[in-house]
C-alpha cells in the first residue's frame, strides 16, 4: 500500500488538472466571442516584421479577410477594415490584389467610395507602372459612383499599361459611346477589332464598329 | 593558405551536416511550406503569393536560426573541448582557422538553402503555382545576408559563450533589419552623430532583402546587386579580421 | 638547443573579479635535440602551462623562448612538432580516418602518401578496427591513442605530450613507452609531462621537477642508475640491543622492525657488517641492493620544499623502531 501512495498521488494530480482545465474551458466559453483581434499600430507592425514585410502583409491580409468575413456574418461594422488595409499596403506597397479587393469592399459593403478611391490612388502612387489600379478606379467610379466622366479618365490612364490596354480600351469605348462621343468610340472599337488576339473580343468589337457606323450615318456623321 | 583554409572548411562542413539540428530544420521547412498551402484559402486571389512569401521568409529565417544554433558555438565548442589546441599547434594561423570555420558554416548554409529551395519549389509545383526564376533573386539576397550574419556569429564565438553569442548575433540581426529606419528616424530628429555611426555600424540587412522585388517582379537595379555584393564582402572581411585580431590575443588554458 | 625558455612568467585571470593567479615564476628550461625530457610536478605546478607557452597557445607575461631557433609561436616551427594535449577530445562527428586526413591536410600532406601514413599509424596505435568509427563512440583510451597518431602524422622532430599515459591501461602505457623509445632511437626529441614516475625512468634521458612555477630540480636519468647501486639493505635478526647499536655505527641507518633490524649500508660495507653480525650471534634474513627511484627523489624534493629547514638525512646513530622516522 505504501509503495502505491506516490502513484495514487500522481493520479489524483492528473485528475485534478484535467478537471481544472475543463472548468477553465467552460469559463472561457461563457465569455463573449472576441472580435478578430485588432491589428496593432502600423509603425509597430513595420518594426516587428523586421525584414519580412511581405509575409507580414500576407498575414495582415488574411486577418483583413477574416474581419470582412465576420462582417458578412454580422459580427462587426467594418470600421477597422481601413486600418487593416492600410497596414497591408504599408507593409507591402506592391500588393495590388489587396488594393483592388480592399477598395471593392470599402466601396460596396462599406458604402464609402471616396475611401475606396483614396486607397486605389495610394496604390497607384506606389505602383505607377500598373494600370490595374486606375482601371479599378474607373470601374468603381462608373459602377458605384455613376460618374462616367471620371471613369473615362481613369480608363484612359489604365490603357497606357500594355497589360490592361485591351480591357481598359474596351471600357473606354463603351463609356465614350454612352457619353455621345461616337467618333472616339468608333476609333477605339476599330482599333480593338484590328489588333486583338482575343477571338470573342474581336467579334464584339466588329459588331460595335458596325453599330457605330450605322448610328453615325443616321446622325449624318461620316465614320473616320 | 587556401589548402589549410579549405581543410578546416571541409572539416566544419562535415561536422555541421552530421548534426541532427539540420534535419529538424529541413522538417520544419516542409511543415512551414505545407501549412502555408493550408492557409491559402484565407487569402483568395493571392494564394501563390502567400506560399511564396512564407516560403522565402522561412528560408531566410531558418538560415539565421542555424547560424544562431550552430554558428555561435563554432569556436567556443572547440576551445572547451581542447580540440582547438591540436589545430593551433599545426602550421595554421588563427585567421586561416577562422576563415575556414566561416567557410564551413557558409557551405552548410548553402547546402541547407539549396535543400529548402527545392522543398519550396516542390510545394509550389504540388499546388499548381509553379516556380519562377526571379525567386532566385530573393534567395541570392538571403544568401548574402547569411554570409554577413555567419561572419558576425564567428566573431562572437571567439570571445563569448554560445548563449551570449546567440543573443548578440540575434540583436545585430534585429538591429540590421531596422538600421535603415533607425538612420532615417535619427536624421529626421535633427541628427545625432553617435547614433548615426551606431546605425551605420549595424549590418544593413535591408540591402539584401530582395523578396518583394522577386515576388512582385518589380526588378532589382543592377547597381543594388553590385553595392550589396561589395558591402557583404567588406563586412565579412572586417568581421573575420576583427575576430582574428581578438582570437590572436587569446590565451588557451 | 632545440628549445629554450628563459625567465618565463605567466599568470591567468580567474574568477568573477578576474584576479590574477601566478602559474609560472621565472621558469628556465632547455632541451637538446634527441633528448627525451620528462616534466614532473604536483597538480598546479605549471606543467601544462609550460607546454602551452612553449607551443604558443599561451603568451608569457615576461620572458622569452625559442623553438627550433625561432621565437615562440612562429608558424614555421609548428611544421616540425606534434602535440598531444591532456585528455584529448576531438571532433565528435568525424571518424578516425577523417580526423587524421584533416590533420594531414593542415600539415600539407595529401594523396597516397597521406593515406599510407594514416594506415601505418592506425596500425601502430592499434586502432585499425576503429578507423570508420565516429570519435564520439571511442573510449578515452582510444582517443588518447588517436591523439598520439595525429601527433606523429607529420613525422615531427619534436613530440610534445601532456600526460600521454593518462587514461591508458597497462598495454596502452606500454604502447606509449615503446613509441617514445622509437622516437628517441630515430633521433627525435620528446618532451612530456606525467605523474607516472616509473614510466619516466624507462624512457627518459632527463627529468625536471616543477614546483611553484619554477624548475626546482633537474636530473639526468643515467645519474639515477648510478645511485641505484649505492646502498644495500641488510635485514638481520637475533641481535641484542647493544649489538644493534654497535653495528649501527658501521651502517648509514638502522631501522628496527619487530625482531628484525634493517641496516642500510654502502655496497663496500656489506661484508664487514655481515661478519660483525654473525660474530654477535645474529642471522642474515635478507640482503637487497637498495634501488633509489625517481619517486624517492621526487618525494624528497617535495618534502624539502614543504620543510625549508630540511630535516637532516638519517644518520648511522639513529635507530628507529616501528617505522617511525
Amino acid at each position: 500500500m505504501k509503495a502505491a501512495l506516490p502513484y495514487l498521488f500522481l493520479a489524483l494530480l492528473v485528475i485534478a488538472t484535467v478537471l481544472a482545465g475543463r472548468t477553465g474551458q467552460d469559463f472561457l466559453r461563457r465569455q463573449p466571442r472576441p472580435v478578430v483581434a485588432a491589428l496593432p499600430a502600423i509603425p509597430f507592425l513595420e518594426v516587428v516584421s523586421l525584414g519580412y514585410r511581405e509575409a507580414a502583409a500576407d498575414l495582415a491580409w488574411m486577418q483583413a479577410v477574416q474581419y470582412y468575413g465576420q462582417h458578412r456574418q454580422g459580427g462587426n461594422d467594418l470600421s477597422e477594415f481601413g486600418h487593416y488595409l492600410q497596414a497591408v499596403n504599408t507593409l507591402d506597397p506592391h500588393y495590388e490584389h489587396a488594393y483592388v479587393l480592399g477598395s471593392v469592399v470599402l466601396a460596396t459593403d462599406g458604402n464609402n467610395l471616396p475611401a475606396a478611391l483614396e486607397v486605389l490612388r495610394r496604390g497607384a502612387q506606389q505602383n505607377p507602372d500598373s494600370g490595374a489600379l486606375p482601371f479599378e478606379m474607373g470601374f468603381l467610379s462608373y459602377v458605384v459612383g455613376d460618374d462616367s466622366d471620371a471613369a473615362l479618365r481613369y480608363f484612359r490612364l489604365a490603357s497606357q499599361d500594355p497589360r490592361q490596354q485591351e480591357r481598359a480600351q474596351r471600357f473606354q469605348a463603351f463609356l465614350s459611346r454612352k457619353l455621345g462621343r461616337l467618333e472616339t468610340a468608333y476609333l477605339l472599337w476599330k482599333d480593338l477589332s484590328e489588333h486583338t488576339d482575343n477571338a470573342s473580343l474581336r467579334i464584339v468589337a466588329q459588331e460595335s464598329v458596325r453599330r457605330l457606323e450605322a448610328e453615325m450615318r443616321q446622325r449624318g456623321q461620316v465614320p473616320p | 593558405m587556401l589548402e589549410r583554409v579549405g581543410t578546416v572548411a571541409r572539416w566544419t562542413l562535415i561536422e555541421l551536416l552530421r548534426e541532427r539540428v539540420l534535419y529538424v530544420v529541413l522538417l520544419f521547412t516542409a511543415v512551414l511550406v505545407g501549412s502555408s498551402t493550408v492557409l491559402t484559402p484565407l487569402a483568395p486571389g493571392a494564394q501563390k503569393k502567400v506560399v511564396v512569401d512564407l516560403g522565402l521568409a522561412a528560408i531566410d529565417t531558418l538560415g539565421i536560426l542555424v547560424i544562431l544554433l550552430s554558428g555561435t558555438s563554432l569556436v567556443r565548442r572547440e576551445m572547451d573541448r581542447r580540440s582547438l589546441d591540436v589545430l593551433l599547434t599545426k602550421p595554421l594561423t588563427r585567421l586561416e582557422y577562422l576563415a575556414g570555420k566561416w567557410l564551413g558554416l557558409v557551405g552548410t548554409l548553402g547546402v541547407l538553402t539549396v535543400a529548402m529551395t527545392a522543398i519550396l519549389a516542390l510545394g509550389l509545383e504540388v499546388c499548381g503555382f509553379g516556380w519562377h526564376a526571379r525567386y532566385f533573386t530573393a534567395i541570392l539576397g538571403s544568401a548574402l545576408s547569411m554570409l554577413v550574419m555567419a561572419s558576425i556569429a564567428v566573431l562572437f564565438s571567439t570571445f563569448t559563450s554560445p548563449t551570449l553569442g546567440s543573443i548578440f548575433t540575434l540583436a545585430l540581426f534585429v538591429g540590421g533589419n531596422l538600421s535603415t529606419g533607425m538612420l532615417r528616424a535619427v536624421q529626421a530628429a535633427g541628427g545625432n552623430r553617435l547614433l548615426e555611426w551606431i546605425s551605420l555600424g549595424l549590418p544593413s540587412l535591408g540591402l539584401f532583402n530582395l523578396r518583394g522585388a522577386a515576388v512582385h517582379g518589380t526588378g532589382v537595379p543592377r547597381d543594388q546587386f553590385v553595392v550589396a555584393g561589395c558591402y557583404a564582402a567588406l563586412y565579412v572581411m572586417t568581421a573575420l579580421v576583427l575576430a582574428a585580431h581578438i582570437f590572436r590575443r587569446r590565451d588557451f588554458r | 638547443m632545440l628549445l629554450r625558455l628563459e625567465n618565463i612568467h605567466k599568470s591567468f585571470a580567474t574568477g568573477f573579479l578576474m584576479q590574477r593567479r601566478q602559474v609560472l615564476r621565472g621558469l628556465e628550461l632547455a632541451v637538446q635535440a634527441g633528448e627525451a625530457y620528462a616534466l614532473l610536478g604536483a597538480n598546479g605546478a605549471g606543467k601544462s602551462t609550460t607546454l602551452r607557452v612553449l607551443l604558443g597557445l599561451a603568451r608569457p607575461d615576461l620572458g622569452n623562448g625559442t623553438l627550433f631557433g625561432k621565437p615562440l609561436g612562429e608558424r614555421a616551427a609548428r611544421r616540425q612538432l606534434g602535440y598531444l594535449p591532456e585528455n584529448p577530445s576531438f571532433h565528435e562527428q568525424l571518424t578516425a580516418v577523417e580526423f587524421l586526413r584533416c590533420c594531414g591536410g593542415l600539415l600539407g600532406l595529401r594523396g597516397t602518401a597521406l593515406v599510407q601514413r594514416i594506415d601505418a599509424l592506425l596500425e601502430r596505435v592499434e586502432l585499425q578496427g576503429a578507423r570508420g568509427t565516429r570519435l564520439r563512440k571511442l573510449s578515452k583510451g582510444m582517443l588518447q591513442r588517436l591523439g598520439l597518431a595525429q601527433a606523429l602524422l607529420g613525422d615531427p622532430e619534436l613530440l610534445v605530450l601532456d600526460e600521454p599515459m593518462s587514461g591508458l591501461d597497462p598495454p596502452g602505457r606500454k604502447l606509449v613507452r615503446d613509441l617514445i623509445l622509437e622516437q628517441r632511437q630515430a633521433g627525435k626529441t620528446v618532451l612530456f609531462s606525467t605523474h607516472i614516475l616509473a614510466d619516466v625512468e624507462t624512457v627518459c634521458t632527463r627529468a625536471g621537477i616543477l614546483r611553484d612555477g619554477r624548475l626546482e630540480t633537474e636530473l639526468r636519468l643515467e645519474d639515477l642508475s648510478r645511485l641505484r647501486a649505492e646502498s644495500v639493505e641488510l635485514t638481520l635478526s637475533g641481535l641484542e640491543e647493544r649489538d644493534v647499536r654497535r653495528l649501527g655505527l658501521l651502517a648509514r641507518s638502522a631501522l628496527r622492525a619487530g625482531s628484525h633490524v634493517i641496516f642500510t649500508v654502502g655496497p663496500g660495507e656489506v661484508q664487514e657488517l655481515v661478519h660483525a653480525a654473525l660474530e654477535a650471534g645474529g642471522r642474515v634474513e635478507s640482503l637487497v641492493p637498495r634501488r633509489v627511484s625517481l619517486e624517492d627523489i621526487y618525494l624528497e624534493v617535495s618534502r624539502r620544499a614543504e620543510a625549508p629547514a630540511a630535516a637532516p638525512l638519517p644518520s648511522p646513530q639513529s635507530v628507529r623502531s616501528g617505522g617511525e622516522p
